[in-house]
């Protein structure tokens, strides 16, 4: 679910959207600037939810309050099924996922009230041109990514995530080789190779792993725009998603778990196989991991998303909304690569001939 | 008539004990009937040793008291040449003093001959104009020395070197013997005028030798195949030679000589200039005829041959040889040796180098196109939190390095027979001329 929430401006009444640029709320009618946590407070006295600070999701689990949700409405994907949420002026008109047409569903009915939220930084323009960047000097690429009509396409979503916070403590055995001994006689080499049993442990604090919370949105896609920095997110607020379409998770934290397990556990792995030294070759046997006072947030995390559907395939590019890092895959005319391979090799290969005749080897 | 054949017997057999020493330590000048004095025959035998040093030909002069016995003083001088000369050069000047009458026996290359008639008739004229034997002896050997001059012919040092070693072989032909001493570090690239007595082996050899060859193409010393087979595989290795550019030779034997057969094909090859162009471009297939697992083919290649010529190759080449010859089919033996070998050494139409390279081009060119393509792809998945550790969080908390065990990993090494190595089509080995051949035997 995606989410659009127009606040009101406090002087004029006309709707407000967030500027990055000044990372404050800003009316376009009267020019009015507003502190977020200002016009949340404004908000609140006018009835609005309270500002959510230091969640822990085991004790400031929070609802949305009817007062947040009165202006969202959720619009629904008949294509994806995806579910977006937008502003009941500013509405939503296609699935940011797959571009498709989306339809009013109804009024938002808030569940879980996000922790933290990154704000964005950077612009739909930033996004822009970080695209066209991106597509700069990439070769064998089918025309319909090059065409720029489809940039203005590209939208401001802050995508669910699970941040998870613990102290690992891990034990790692391995087996570790190394070459104590060489000699030879007159028909052989010989080689003395020595094994040892080593065994490490150590414990190291993860702070705010991320787990993506939607299923519209990749894994990998998301792996691949970290690093988000977390220190520069702040408490939840209805106001930082004025002007942006905002998700809502499908994939809860239970089920975020394991790939965040997964993770701290192959960091763990591989920090201390650096400490097994001195040896030609190390494998890993076994490994354990304990979790030692986990907890974890649910935060919205900003991202510029753009899907290009080509040969019925959604091909889905983002940027990292605070750090400008642009990801996606290109879809690549094989057909293309194998005939320049073909022209180059042919080149080469006559090239190659010419020479060896020159030089009189063939 | 049986009084007559009694007579003849015991001239000839007279005639032995006169004419014909067996030890080969005797005079280059004989002198039976005493014509000369001591000091004369040594100072004739000072200039036989000097053609032979400096030409590598066997001059000798005898005053015979007669010939009898023989048909014609050509047949006398054919067999003092046969006991007396382990070389295949020899000048031989016969003075049937019972008849006054003198003739030349000379062995030569027929191809570059040096005592033609009118050279012989020079030498008769100054011999017949000395006013006396001694003087008619040095007019001959100073004539021999003169005529081998003018043709520009010299002995190669290990022809000199050879001799010592053939004395002690007297009666072997020619071929192959072995130096004490040579400074054959440098390459030798004088003519090859009598060096085709020789495959001499020299003891420090760092350079290969490099003469012209003098033997034909077909040697068989083993006398295996017939008059027309002869010439017919003569035509064949000629033809061969001038399609591929790379010599192809046949030597038979009889006796290694004390060497192995490697040995004496390599040193056959070497020795008597095989071999095409500078580089000795050929092949030699060496047949040693015998008794019953005595037969052995052998083959040496050199050059082009070598590089084309792969150890599969010559197993298969000596195999077809050894099937046929055990049989005593020797004109379809070598007809294999050939065929196979111009299989192998055959040209590779240029489409098909062609074709090589367009296909490694092409590997390179969708290497290079997916190369860039890969560009396009930046989706990756992370597997580890790396980025969400918090500094100076990591404590270490056990470590501990437990010896297990040990053991130990054999792995043979590269085989190397004879220095061989592998650095060519096939195994390679060094001659003892320091050229490196391939090659291979069988025996059957």
């Amino acid at each position: 679910m995606s989410t659009l929430l127009q606040q009101k401006c406090p002087n004029c009444g006309g709707s407000v959207s967030f500027d990055t640029g000044a990372q404050k709320l800003k009316c376009p009618f009267c020019d009015s600037e507003f502190d977020v946590e200002a016009a949340a407070g404004q908000q609140t006295e006018d009835g609005g939810a309270g500002a959510v600070d230091n969640i822990s999701w085991e004790s400031d689990t929070s609802e949305w309050t009817t007062d947040e949700t009165t202006g969202m409405r959720v619009y629904m994907c008949n294509s994806c099924s995806g579910e977006v949420v937008a502003d009941e002026t500013t509405g939503a008109t296609s699935c940011p996922y797959c571009g498709s047409p989306v339809v009013m569903k109804g009024q938002f009915d808030g569940a879980l009230r996000p922790h933290l939220v990154i704000p964005f930084k950077l612009d739909k323009e930033a996004a822009k041109k970080a695209f066209k960047e991106h597509m700069t000097g990439k070769k064998f690429v089918a025309r319909a990514f090059k065409d720029d009509n489809k940039i203005d396409e590209i939208k401001g979503v802050y995508v669910p995530h699970w941040l998870f916070s613990c102290q690992a403590e891990g034990q790692v055995s391995f087996v570790a080789e190394k070459t104590t001994k060489r000699w030879s006689d007159a028909d052989n080499n010989y080689t003395e190779i020595t094994e040892y049993d080593c065994y490490r442990s150590g414990n190291m604090i993860f702070d705010n792993v991320p787990v993506n919370g939607s299923t519209k949105m990749p894994d990998d896609l998301m792996e691949s725009l970290e690093p988000f920095n977390v220190n520069e997110a702040v408490p939840f607020n209805v106001g930082y998603l004025s002007g942006y379409l905002a998700d809502k998770f499908d994939v809860d934290a239970t089920s975020s778990m394991p790939r965040a397990n997964d993770r701290i556990r192959h960091s763990i792995a591989d920090t201390l196989r650096k400490t097994v030294d001195g040896y030609d070759s190390v494998t890993t046997i076994q490994s354990n991991m304990t979790v030692l006072g986990g907890d974890y947030k649910y935060a919205l995390y900003p991202v510029w998303l753009l899907t290009i559907k080509h040969k019925n395939k959604d091909h889905v590019f983002a940027m990292n909304g605070q750090t400008g890092k642009f990801v996606g895959n290109i879809p690549t005319d094989t057909k293309k690569v194998k005939t320049v391979g073909a022209l180059i090799g042919a080149g080469i290969g006559v090239a190659l001939w010419a020479v060896l005749n020159l030089i009189g080897l063939i | 008539m049986k009084k007559i054949i009694t007579t003849l017997i015991v001239a000839v057999f007279a005639l032995s004990f006169m004419l014909i020493p067996a030890s080969a330590d005797d005079f280059n000048t004989l002198d039976p009937t005493g014509l000369l004095t001591e000091d004369e025959m040594l100072a004739l035998e000072q200039l036989a040793v000097d053609i032979e040093e400096q030409y590598g030909y066997f001059a000798m002069i005898c005053f015979a008291e007669n010939t009898d016995g023989y048909e014609t003083i050509l047949d006398f001088g054919h067999d003092l040449y046969n006991s007396f000369s382990d070389k295949d050069y020899a000048v031989i000047f016969v003075d049937d003093l019972s008849q006054s009458l003198c003739d030349f026996f000379v062995s030569e290359n027929y191809e570059e001959c040096v005592f033609t008639y009118d050279v012989t008739n020079a030498i008769f004229n100054a011999y017949n104009e000395a006013e006396t034997y001694y003087l008619g002896a040095v007019a001959f050997y100073n004539g021999v020395a003169s005529a081998l001059e003018n043709a520009g012919i010299a002995a190669s040092e290990e022809t000199t070197a050879a001799e010592e070693i053939t004395e002690s072989v007297a009666g072997t032909q020619d071929t192959t013997a072995v130096p004490e001493e040579t400074t054959a570090a440098e390459e030798i690239t004088e003519s090859a005028a009598g060096t085709q007595d020789t495959t001499a082996v020299p003891e420090e050899t760092t350079k290969y030798v490099n003469v012209d060859r003098v033997l034909p193409l077909v040697v068989d010393n083993a006398d295996i195949l017939t008059d027309e087979e002869e010439a017919y595989f003569l035509e064949r290795c000629q033809t061969f030679t001038d399609e591929y550019k790379c010599e192809i030779a046949i030597v038979t034997i009889t006796d290694l000589e004390g060497k192995t057969a490697q040995e004496y094909a390599d040193d056959f090859y070497d020795y008597n200039g095989y071999g095409y162009g500078e580089n000795k471009d050929g092949l030699l297939c060496l047949y040693l005829d015998g008794e019953e697992g005595q037969r052995n083919a052998t083959l040496t290649t050199n050059g082009t041959a070598q590089m084309n010529i792969g150890d599969d190759e010559i197993e298969d080449i000596l195999l077809a040889i050894a099937g046929s010859a055990k049989f005593g089919e020797f004109k379809d033996a070598f007809d294999w040796y050939i065929d196979l070998s111009e299989e192998a050494v055959k040209p590779v139409p240029p489409l098909f180098w062609l074709l090589i390279c367009l296909a490694v081009g092409m590997v390179i060119g969708l290497i290079i196109t997916n190369s860039m393509a890969s560009k396009n792809y930046s989706v990756h998945k992370k597997e580890t939190a790396a980025d969400y550790v918090r500094e100076g969080t990591l404590m270490i908390t056990g470590r501990n390095d437990v010896f297990r065990n040990t053991r130990v990993n054999v792995t043979p090494k590269p085989k190397s027979n004879s220095g061989k190595s592998s650095d060519s089509n096939g195994s390679t080995h060094t001659s003892s001329s320091g050229r490196s051949h391939g090659g291979g035997s069988i025996s059957f």
